[in-house]
């Protein structure tokens, strides 16, 4: 029983994380239409920002915000770099360069900062609470916790607000939302600036549980993309859904098969929803796009 | 109220619009007829800069508007209604609204605007929080003209309001298009279906390889039976 929890509580912090990447995923795809292969480099530039940021003996929750933000100029500029000038190619160009940015950023952090992982420790990783027999370390409670706030507030923003609107209407439609006044071009930088800033924030997270080092973004890049394609590409709750649910499968496959068969595990849940459902485990069907 | 001189634009290095020039005055119904392939959506698209325009210019109430954001036009007061009807599909009824309504110029009476609208399409307030990709066709096109209405437009553009509906369906629509005129809306209608257009418009241009080839000034019984025949390619006994 304790182990079960154990494990149920692991899973949801692992997916709480990839939750949090997908929905920045997500987004861009949606918007953009971005196949963006340089996300999961995003959490590693998150964290290699909160870890210098504690080296200059800042608070671990100052140092993820200010991390985020670095994460999120960095991807100011890159859109202006990398994105921006290929908006009217085909999409194909763009998730090539998406790819070139990616192998870009990993090396350029090895050349800065060397291929050697780092550590982060706070005052949550060292702590665990004890309840109903089970340990659980505060850092992943901490995880789920700020994930689940980020991913209410992205969904309530999307849905609610009018910046939110406008958003939607430009990845279902970007002609017909520029008519009705939305300047669809200013809408996919901000879009692109959010999703790799949330990215930001996962990599602060993860950094106290997994270590820092340069290509620690390569494998939660492939993570995110299975997340994505489980819950529909450009569905937001999917993408939550579909985070939490591939961290359940890998906690429950490393607890009760192997962990060396965990990603085996997960990828052929990916190609069976392919087969049966490839929309989308969450996506209903759809009214037709007249 | 909106004058295009001599304009020149197309996709790539095929030029759609070779040189055309017309004009729309304030509280007019003009038409734009024409077959399939000969500019008509591309001249709607040019005039609201989704395609630039290479050469001429197009005035609106005395401005140039050629090389404005397109985003910008609708709180100029100019709505454009693309064929096919593109409205939000996985978005509510109420939030195709909004959408328009956010960007709208005149930002004061958007209550009298939504409740003008719901007046022109009833069915439309008892579908608010539907998805607009469930709509009907016609409902769809009734979704999409309403979108541009609550924008408060001087100026609408129209794009084949007939295109997949049903004779019945069309006629209303075309009646409710006459009462927007009448409301003070100027409106500039393409449509391929001319014989419902020919019913209530005042001025037409018929359109053909990228250029006006004919323009009436007033339509008497006659020259209908005319452009009937020699323009659009239809037999009047």
């Amino acid at each position: 029983m304790t182990e079960l929890i154990q494990i149920i509580v692991n899973g949801m912090a692992n997916g709480a994380l990839y939750a949090l990447i997908a929905l920045g995923l997500t987004l861009i795809y949606g918007v953009m239409n971005l196949s963006n292969f340089a996300q999961g480099e995003f959490a590693m530039i998150g964290a290699f920002g909160t870890y210098y940021f504690m080296q200059m003996h800042m608070n671990y929750l100052m140092a993820m915000i200010l991390s985020l933000i670095v994460a999120g100029l960095i991807g100011f500029v890159i859109h202006i770099l990398a994105f921006h000038p290929l908006r009217k190619s085909e999409p194909l160009n763009m998730m090539l360069s998406s790819l070139g940015v990616s192998v870009l950023l990993v090396n350029l952090s090895q050349y800065l900062f060397s291929p050697n992982p780092k550590v982060v420790s706070n005052s949550f990783s060292e702590d665990s609470i004890q309840a109903f027999g089970v340990f659980l370390s505060q850092q992943r409670i901490l995880i789920v916790i700020v994930s689940l706030i980020l991913c209410g507030f992205t969904y309530w923003l999307l849905e609610r607000s009018k910046f939110g609107r406008s958003v939607r209407a430009a990845s279902l439609d970007p002609d017909t939302a520029t008519l009705y006044g939305i300047p669809t071009n200013r809408i996919a930088f901000i879009t692109f600036v959010f999703g790799v800033a949330l990215t930001g924030i996962a990599g602060g997270l993860t950094a106290p549980i997994y270590n820092v080092y340069p290509t620690m973004g390569i494998s939660l890049t492939l993570k995110a993309f299975v997340v994505v394609v489980l819950g529909g590409m450009g569905n937001i709750p999917g993408a939550i859904m579909g985070g939490f649910i591939v961290g359940l499968i890998e906690s429950f496959s490393a607890g009760y098969v192997s962990t060396a068969f965990q990603d085996v595990i997960v990828f052929s849940a990916l190609f069976l929803v392919l087969i049966i459902k490839p929309e989308g485990i969450l996506s209903k069907v759809q009214g037709e796009k007249v | 109220m909106l004058k295009i001189n001599q304009v020149v634009s197309g996709y790539g290095d095929i030029k759609v619009l070779k040189g055309i020039s017309l004009h729309v005055n304030e509280g007019e119904i003009v038409g734009i007829l024409g077959a399939n392939g000969v500019g008509k959506t591309t001249l709607l698209k040019t005039i609201s800069n989704l395609i630039k325009t290479r050469e001429g210019t197009i005035t609106y109430l005395g401005q140039e508007i050629q090389n404005s954001s397109p985003h910008k036009l609708i709180s100029m007061g100019i709505a454009h209604v693309p064929q096919g009807r593109h409205i939000f599909s996985k978005m509510s009824v109420i939030e195709n609204l909004q959408i328009s309504m956010d960007h709208a110029n005149k930002k004061s009476n958007g209550k009298d605007r939504l409740s003008y609208v719901f007046d022109l399409f009833p069915r439309l307030k008892e579908r608010l929080k539907q998805l607009g990709g469930t709509l009907s066709g016609g409902e769809q096109q009734m979704l999409a003209i309403a979108r541009a209405l609550v924008a408060g437009p001087k100026l609408i553009l129209l794009d084949e309001p007939s295109m997949g509906l049903a004779p019945l369906v069309v006629q209303s629509m075309f009646e409710t298009i006459q009462q927007i005129a009448k409301d003070g809306t100027t409106i500039l209608l393409v449509e391929q279906n001319a014989v419902a257009a020919l019913e209530i418009v005042q001025r037409l241009y018929v359109m053909d390889m990228g250029r006006t080839v004919y323009e009436s000034q007033q339509i008497t019984n006659q020259e209908l039976d005319k452009i009937k025949e020699v323009y659009l390619g239809m037999s009047v006994s």
